[in-house]
């Protein structure tokens, strides 16, 4: 790699006025698509295509990018502040962000967000940059046979994320697994629990039932209590130092930041995984290497950072394969291919060779973007948390509003809103009486790879695809790390039982 | 009174006449045309949609078309939903051309006639191609046809257009594979450079940059003009049946990117759609967008699409079961009647000549009906030296559905 290349395509970068500017305009644009439930960085590329037909490709790609990689910075603010996911993967950021702005801590978990998903976004175009050599391997190692340990891994999770009852934490789980089925089988051609309905050979729509179950409850909760979101008494004493305290967490917590960066970016490297697998991943990671897991759920700020890491990093692992195989690293990336080539860029190995300034340019625009994207959030930070102190009846109808509108913004489908209801219903349920949520997506989102990936592997290789050398890895990591879960609790009650 | 009513049954015929090209344009001044999508935002439907929508607002006399996606079911709620829509001329829409399969195999969810609906133009041709992986192991479509062993295809999920495409051409050129289902967008792509897989059948377009970037070659194509220098799968055809089935997957692939609207347009607004359509698709602005966005364009207008469609949907009641039992997930079966020659393991087993081959089939106990002289009976009942109508699975375990002997 010709180290010049690095150099003059960030000088080009920063000295280009139109660059710069584009980049700008992205943030604003980004953090709309990020900020309003359910619309996503993909809409966002779709509905900017038109306005960057024409342009040079060159800034097309910077600007479509700038605005797709800042999209979960921006998401994250309504999951702390509302119990509300801005989009899918910034659902796990609600399970400690959301507690911790309800205790009042609300800049604290937005200062931790913005420089987690800072780090996290420098991190993944850091991680691009290095992984360009050995990107072919990396990629190709990974099969319906490494997929469907890794979806067992994650469903793994739910022990972890059961916070104490581990039989809870399944039992929600596996009701998201058999919501899971619901849908046409890829296999059979087999239209599954569709009651005849057509609306639902797609499956249960991922974002409706993260809303559902997140957003639905914490509202309705909200409005049974009366007050605020914040029951904190002192709104008074607030502003930029508790914003500034949540990014010395950060800093505090470098460890799991940095790890949490470059699962991320793994995750985002594989296709197919997709974004909701990695933000979940990296919340278990935080609850399973914390001393004190316990605080999980409740407000723990490492359950912020973790996740928003994971939330940026893997866009810049996501651009490797779209790049470079031409194959998208996740759904945003589909459009994102689309977009290239409708600006004259082909991806394809080809690319490395002949535009290697162009890639250097889409690697600084993602560390630039979200640096300023950090930035300029951090500005409106203070103002923003001041929401959570805003009376409920104000707040719950507006919640409720872009909780639909992100609903039937998914798929068109006005379906949605009773699948909204419906679900949201059950989510109260548990909420009510204290069982734990996360578990469900995890079922949910899950469910569907471990499944095919199964079936295929099964068909391409039968039982022995388990023996393959990346598989044999990951189950003995699996294995280990529900042992490990094991081993905690026991500690845990052995512990208890000592101090009695 | 009697005169009277007379007059005015008059007037009223006269203004029934039918309507003249000029009303149509006063119809469609000022108003919105809505064009459906019926995929979701991004994607090759949703360019094609919106770059057409945007020159048809150019050469028709409406003030707005929108793009509406109207995804789910694989284009089979966005068909829906143009069947039923309003035949004012106002809806009209664009849904994957394999929906020609859904309507053959009479699938569930289907609520749409096209033999019915106003057709009014397409914008693409795209011939199904089958691509080999570079390392695949064969250097050309004779190597493959020619392989012993059954070769591993990568398909899109059950049901979907590629994956017919796939097992039509299987059983049509009698093609040793075992089709791999799930496979969607570009994870096939993926499977063949991890070496899972031989090799996929998609349509040519979808496949160019696989092949451009080096990763493999087109080994068949099935249609188009034969200018593009492949092998043609007609060429390999060996009977009617392979033809008749073939020429269904050509005509599709000519059919490419349809808009059509609801049954019942009046004719003289059909006929405005139709010539704004081509206007629109020869308009020099549209193809230099074409180009830029990379997406050939070989537009017909609707009156050759109907006749294509047509076609497509008039299939022999021969071919049609053909089809089904090709969709089937199950094993086709084979019936003969033969004497059963050995019974083993107290009926489990039985075995028999068909045809110039000795069968060994399984008895299921639970799955295989027995009859003995019209009444049911159990395996254990089977006798060596019995004339038995037996029908079996014709793979696997050969596992047979009904054995009816006669004593």
């Amino acid at each position: 790699m010709h180290l010049d290349v690095v150099f003059s395509s960030l000088r080009d970068l920063i000295t280009s006025p139109m660059a710069l500017g584009l980049i700008l305009l992205a943030m604003p644009i980004g953090s709309f698509f990020g900020i309003m439930p359910g619309l996503g960085g993909k809409l966002g590329i779709v509905l900017l295509i038109p306005f960057v037909f024409g342009m040079d490709p060159t800034l097309g790609a910077v600007f479509l990018l700038a605005m797709h990689s800042i999209v979960h910075t921006g998401g994250a603010i309504p999951s702390i502040l509302f119990g509300v996911p801005g989009t899918g993967p910034d659902a796990a950021t609600i399970v400690d962000g959301y507690p911790m702005a309800q205790k009042g801590e609300g800049g604290r978990a937005l200062g931790a967000m913005l420089a987690a998903s800072g780090v996290g976004g420098v991190i993944g175009a850091l991680f691009l940059a290095l992984m360009l050599p050995v990107l072919e391997p990396v990629v190709l190692a990974f099969g319906p046979a490494e997929f469907f340990v890794l979806a067992i891994f994650g469903i793994t999770f739910i022990a972890t994320l059961s916070g104490r009852s581990l039989i809870k934490g399944l039992c929600v789980g596996l009701l998201g697994l058999m919501l899971a089925c619901v849908g046409m089988d890829p296999q059979t051609g087999v239209a599954r629990f569709t009651f005849g309905q057509l609306y639902l050979w797609d499956g249960v729509d991922v974002v409706t039932a993260v809303l559902a179950i997140f957003a639905v409850p914490e509202m309705i909760a909200l409005g049974v209590k009366g007050g605020a979101v914040s029951s904190a008494q002192t709104a008074a004493r607030y502003g930029f130092r508790d914003v500034l305290a949540g990014m010395v967490d950060v800093a505090r917590h470098w460890g799991l930041t940095i790890r949490t960066s470059i699962i991320g970016a793994v995750v985002g490297l594989i296709p197919g995984l997709g974004g909701d697998v990695a933000c979940w991943v990296c919340y278990g990671h935080a609850v399973q290497t914390s001393k004190t897991p316990e605080r999980f759920g409740h407000g723990a700020v490492e359950g912020v950072i973790a996740p928003e890491t994971a939330n940026n990093s893997k866009e810049g692992g996501a651009l490797l394969p779209t790049l470079f195989f031409g194959i998208p690293g996740s759904s945003g990336m589909t459009v994102m291919i689309g977009a290239l080539i409708m600006l004259g860029i082909q991806p394809g190995p080809a690319l490395m060779i002949e535009n290697l300034h162009l890639v250097w340019t889409l690697i600084w625009t993602l560390v630039i973007a979200n640096i300023l994207c950090v930035i300029l959030l951090l500005a409106c930070a203070p103002w923003f948390s001041r929401l959570t102190f805003m009376r409920g009846s104000l707040l719950i109808p507006f919640v409720f509003l872009m909780a639909m509108v992100g609903s039937y913004l998914s798929q068109f489908a006005w379906e949605n809103m009773i699948l909204l209801v419906g679900i949201g219903a059950l989510g109260y349920l548990l909420y009510k009486w204290k069982w734990p949520r996360p578990p469900f997506v995890i079922g949910l989102v899950l469910g569907p790879i471990a499944e095919d990936s199964l079936n295929k592997s099964l068909a391409l290789w039968g039982p022995a695809f388990l023996l393959r050398p990346l598989s044999l890895v990951m189950i003995v990591i699996t294995i280990g790390s529900v042992a490990f879960y094991f081993w905690r609790r026991r500690r845990a009650k052995v512990q208890v039982a000592y101090d009695h | 009174m009697w005169k009277v009513a007379c007059a005015a049954a008059i007037v009223a015929g006269i203004t029934a006449a039918p309507a003249s090209a000029d009303e149509a344009e006063d119809f469609f001044k000022g108003k919105t045309l809505t064009y459906v999508v019926a995929t979701s935002p991004g994607g090759g439907y949703d360019t094609y949609g919106r770059l057409i929508a945007r020159y048809l607002e150019k050469h028709l006399p409406v003030s707005k078309v929108i793009v509406k996606n109207i995804p789910g079911a694989g284009h089979i709620v966005g068909a829906n939903t143009i069947y039923a829509a309003e035949p004012d001329g106002l809806t009209i829409g664009s849904f994957n051309t394999g929906l020609v399969y859904a309507q053959l195999l009479e699938l569930d969810g289907v609520q749409f006639d096209l033999h019915e609906m106003s057709w009014i133009g397409k914008a693409a041709s795209d011939t199904r191609s089958l691509v080999l992986g570079r390392d695949s192991g064969f250097v050309d479509f004779d190597a493959f046809a020619a392989a012993k062993e059954p070769v591993k295809l990568a398909s899109p999920g059950v049901g979907s257009a590629a994956y017919n495409d796939t097992k039509i051409l299987a059983a049509a050129l009698n093609l040793n594979v075992e089709v791999i289902p799930g496979f969607d967008g570009t994870e096939g792509e993926m499977s063949i450079l991890r070496g899972e897989v031989a090799g996929q059948v998609g349509t040519t377009s979808s496949l160019r940059s696989f092949v451009a970037n080096g990763h493999g070659f087109y080994a068949l194509e099935i249609g188009g003009d034969g200018s593009s220098g492949m092998p043609q799968a007609a060429a390999y055809a060996k009977d009617d049946n392979a033809r008749a089935l073939l020429a269904l997957v050509e005509a599709q692939g000519t059919v490419g990117r349809l808009t059509a609207g609801p049954p019942g347009i009046p004719e003289n607004r059909l006929a405005l759609l139709r010539q704004a359509y081509v206007r629109a698709l020869a308009d020099p602005e549209l193809l230099a967008d074409a180009k830029k966005l990379d997406i050939p364009i070989a537009p017909a207008d609707g009156a050759q699409v109907a006749t294509l469609i047509e076609t497509a949907l008039t299939q022999s009641p021969e071919t049609t079961a053909l089809l089904k039992h090709i969709m089937a997930a199950k094993a086709p079966t084979v019936s003969v009647k033969t004497e059963l020659l050995t019974i083993e393991d107290g009926g489990k087993k039985v075995t028999f000549q068909s045809g110039s081959e000795t069968v060994t089939s399984n008895v299921s106990g639970s799955r295989t009906q027995v009859e003995i002289d019209g009444k049911a009976a159990e395996r254990k009942d089977l006798k060596a030296g019995m004339a038995c109508e037996i029908e079996y699975e014709s793979s696997g375990e050969f596992e047979s559905k009904i054995i009816r002997c006669g004593g």
